[in-house]
């Protein structure tokens, strides 16, 4: 009995073992497979990315609650909020490109696109400051 | 079922060497088929672990006292029950539990690997399979738990008494699955850097994984202390003797690890110095295995005499020196994204923990390695035991304890001094007034700070807590409990970590009560006579006996009364063993929040006269209530966001960045 089921589970070592190698050489990897691998691989990119995109969020969740629990300054929020924005700014756009969305286009553009951009917003956080306006991301951004 | 756990072992060891060359290979020679067919090895190397498993504890239900390991951890009056325990009693059968819950770990963990450690998988594998293929070698060479006797006995020698109690069934499988746990983080570290990955891809797989062994080696050393509390008969809990120190030290690391990789997921900081943590932290494993297998320190944990003290010291130097040499080799991808704002900010205080952390974990490495080296040197025999212990991490642990209640109060990046003033107004009014009330009582310097720190740990969490709560109900309108719930549900790791810190202040506390307050009396009682500790009145009431097949058990019956009143009647037991020629005792306990009273038996006169150990303890129950807050709270911290809440995240982060467009 022993003897039967060690040769059952040896037998089946070997077949899982060699059905990746089978399912290519024998044709059973479907057509599509090879597009999934090539999916997989952008995947594995766009992956990185939406994880820099949640850890960003996550970073914003809590350095509002912190404000929320009285623990940070109101110029400290405001400083780091605008910081974690241009973050996600670039990690979207970075996500965009991977996935031939909107922000495609030839690299060079597009990074001198988004220095422009960040050069915007800082110029108007700045311009928000000096007027001791309210934080201006605050209600579209929240 | 011995034949077929040793071919399942064969399998195994051939599984798990194919999965580590063959995923390399396929890397290097970019053959998908070969890094699939590797990984698909180890979803079966599971099975085949199992199969093992599954034969080895067939044949202790058996009693299949051929198998030499089976016959010399239990006889045919072991009860059934303790069939799990015996598995893992001696060294063969707890490198086969090790290398089953590998397996497993290992399958879980490359099944549902995060995204962004895809690319460098395969070296994560080779290195979990590298791991794998030596405790089945050894296990297949050296220590095989399915050999035979030459000759069948007709009963086995039987379960080491002191391993037939509850807390067994959980504290050497927890801190040996706990220190084999330590593979998974260093081995996606390790991946990613050969891979050369050295940002912060590896960091979601290695936090969680981080913690998973964390909370496991925490449980063990919870339920080790509680079982040496109850079984050992010196009403203690802790001894720092070598073994036990084996498995502290790489706790102490890992917990560094858990909070600076936070600071890594974050920030993008720390880089170099998790992977530093991490190496140090497998280092202090593989020596607490090797201090338990052979190792050249004798201890009522470790397995007994062993010739694979070697074979573990080699593996010991390979398992420092490899990741140390990764470490190095691709030290210049490890340069931090961010660097410290400011001295005073959650990183930092996070930095200074690491520092504690890490000086408390080297002092009781330093207290256990130097008597060796005074061996080795030729000198005189020494121990060194609790009083330099307590010198000198007494004052690390308050430091430890006071930087709880100040860095959870700090936010990332900066602070002022006025906000964490603010911040600290009430939890350090909380500490003020239990040390006023503790003056009361007492004028020791350790009870005083250590109680009005963790006062003010609790306080500062409590605060956190209300005003999170109150800010919600504010906003949302939601009722304070669901407005509780909610806040926790949104922000896990923060909150799972307020409650594993309250877990700490709790086991802080009995160790405080335990060893600051603790009042110990040795007597001997003819039955009938009272004796009185504290406000308690103890009479021993009479001991009978009674003889079982492989013990003889003495049972002494004792009331205790308080204020005149009878609390209750309790029952001492002392054991004998004539076949291990060993005495083993089970306390009675009377336990509250407020203290433990203690009663042993340890010795039994012929007069009829016993010897008992009587100790009340002050607030040691709260350290074993401690075990399933710290549990919970680590699963809150690892729970997973759901789908929705993934996407709503997105959501969020795409306005927060469209704002700022």
């Amino acid at each position: 009995m022993a003897l039967v089921i060690g040769t059952v589970l040896a037998l089946l070592s070997v077949a899982v073992a060699v059905y990746p190698f089978a399912r290519r050489r024998l044709g059973w990897d479907k057509p599509g497979n090879a597009a999934a691998d090539r999916a997989a691989a952008v995947e594995t990119g766009a992956g990185a990315d939406t994880a820099a995109l949640a850890d960003i969020y996550a970073a914003i969740r809590t350095l509002q609650l912190e404000r929320e629990l009285g623990s940070i300054p109101e110029e400290l929020y405001r400083e780091q909020l605008e910081d974690y924005r241009i973050q996600a700014a670039l990690a979207l756009r970075r996500q965009e490109q991977a996935a031939g969305g909107p922000g495609m286009g030839p690299a060079a553009q597009g990074d001198e696109e988004l220095e422009r951009e960040i050069r915007a917003a800082r110029a108007g956080l700045r311009r928000a400051e000096a007027d001791g306006d309210a934080d201006p991301g605050r209600e579209e951004g929240e | 079922m011995a034949d077929l756990g040793a071919m399942a072992l064969w399998i195994g060891l051939a599984l798990s060497g194919y999965a580590a060359i063959g995923s390399v290979l396929g890397q290097l020679r970019s053959a998908p088929a070969l890094v699939e067919s590797a990984r698909r090895s180890v979803y079966v190397l599971v099975l085949a672990m199992l199969v093992a498993t599954l034969s080895l504890i067939g044949s202790f239900i058996n009693r299949d006292f051929e198998v030499a390991y089976v016959a010399a951890h239990s006889n045919l009056a072991m009860p059934d029950i303790y069939t799990w325990v015996a598995f893992y009693a001696g060294n063969e059968g707890s490198l086969l539990y090790i290398a089953f819950a590998l397996s497993v770990m290992a399958a879980i963990a490359l099944r549902w690997a995060p995204a962004s450690t895809r690319d460098t998988l395969p070296y994560t594998t080779a290195a979990l399979m590298v791991i794998q293929t030596f405790f089945i070698a050894v296990m297949g060479f050296m220590a095989n738990p399915f050999d035979k006797l030459p000759l069948t006995p007709p009963d086995g020698e039987g379960i080491n008494p002191l391993l037939t109690h509850f807390g067994m069934f959980f504290h050497p499988p927890a801190l040996m699955a706990g220190l084999i746990g330590i593979s998974l983080p260093l081995s996606f570290a390790l991946g990613a850097l050969v891979g050369g990955k050295g940002r912060d891809e590896w960091v979601d797989a290695g936090r969680v994984w981080g913690l998973i062994a964390w909370v496991l080696l925490a449980g063990g050393l919870l339920l080790g202390s509680w079982w040496a509390y109850t079984i050992l008969g010196w009403g203690g809990f802790w001894f720092w003797d070598p073994v036990e120190n084996a498995a502290f030290m790489p706790w102490l690391v890992l917990t560094a690890f858990v909070h600076s990789v936070m600071v890594q997921k974050r920030r993008g900081m720390f880089r170099m110095w998790n992977i530093v943590l991490i190496n140090v932290a497998f280092g202090l494993a593989l020596y607490g295995m090797f201090m338990n297998r052979g190792g050249p320190t004798p201890s009522v944990h470790s397995f007994g005499a062993s010739d694979l003290g070697w074979v573990f010291l080699m593996f010991l130097a390979v398992g420092v020196i490899v990741p140390f040499g990764v470490f190095f080799w691709r030290y210049g991808l490890l340069k931090s994204a961010q660097n410290l704002d400011a001295m005073l900010s959650r990183e930092a205080a996070f930095l200074v923990n690491n520092l504690l952390l890490l000086g408390i974990a080297f002092v009781t490495l330093w207290g256990t390695v130097y008597p060796l080296f005074v061996k080795l040197g030729g000198g005189e025999e020494i121990t060194i035991a609790r009083p330099f212990y307590d010198q000198v991490n007494g004052p690390l642990l308050l430091a430890l304890i006071c930087l709880m209640g100040v860095g959870p109060l700090l936010p990332w990046r900066r602070a002022n001094w006025g906000s964490l003033r603010r911040a600290l107004l009430l939890p350090g009014s909380a500490a003020a007034v239990v040390v006023i009330l503790l003056l009361l009582v007492t004028r020791s310097p350790y009870a005083l700070i250590g109680f009005g720190l963790s006062g003010m740990v609790a306080a500062g969490i409590g605060l956190e807590w209300w005003r999170g709560m109150r800010s919600r109900h504010r906003s949302t309108g939601e009722n304070y409990p669901l407005a509780l719930g909610r806040l926790i549900a949104a922000n896990r790791p923060r909150y799972g970590g307020y409650i594993v810190h309250l877990a700490v202040v709790m086991v802080g506390l009995g160790v405080l009560g335990g060893s600051l307050f603790e009042q110990q009396r040795d007597v001997v009682l003819s039955p009938g006579e009272s004796y009185e500790i504290a406000n308690y009145r103890l009479t021993y009431m009479d001991t009978r006996q009674e003889v079982f097949f492989d013990r003889t058990e003495y049972l002494a019956t004792l009331e205790v009364y308080r204020d005149g009143e009878l609390l209750e009647v309790m029952t001492a037991r002392r054991s004998f063993y004539p076949s291990f020629n060993m005495a083993s005792t089970l306390a009675a306990i009377r336990s509250t929040p407020v203290e433990d009273f203690y009663v042993v038996p340890s010795e039994n006169r012929s007069d009829g006269a016993v010897g008992f150990r009587i100790l009340v303890n002050p607030l040691v129950w709260w350290m074993w209530a401690a075990g399933p807050v710290l549990i919970v709270g680590t699963v809150v911290s690892l729970w997973p966001e759901r789908r929705r809440e993934r996407a709503a995240a997105g959501l969020a982060v795409r306005r927060a960045a469209v704002a700022t467009r």
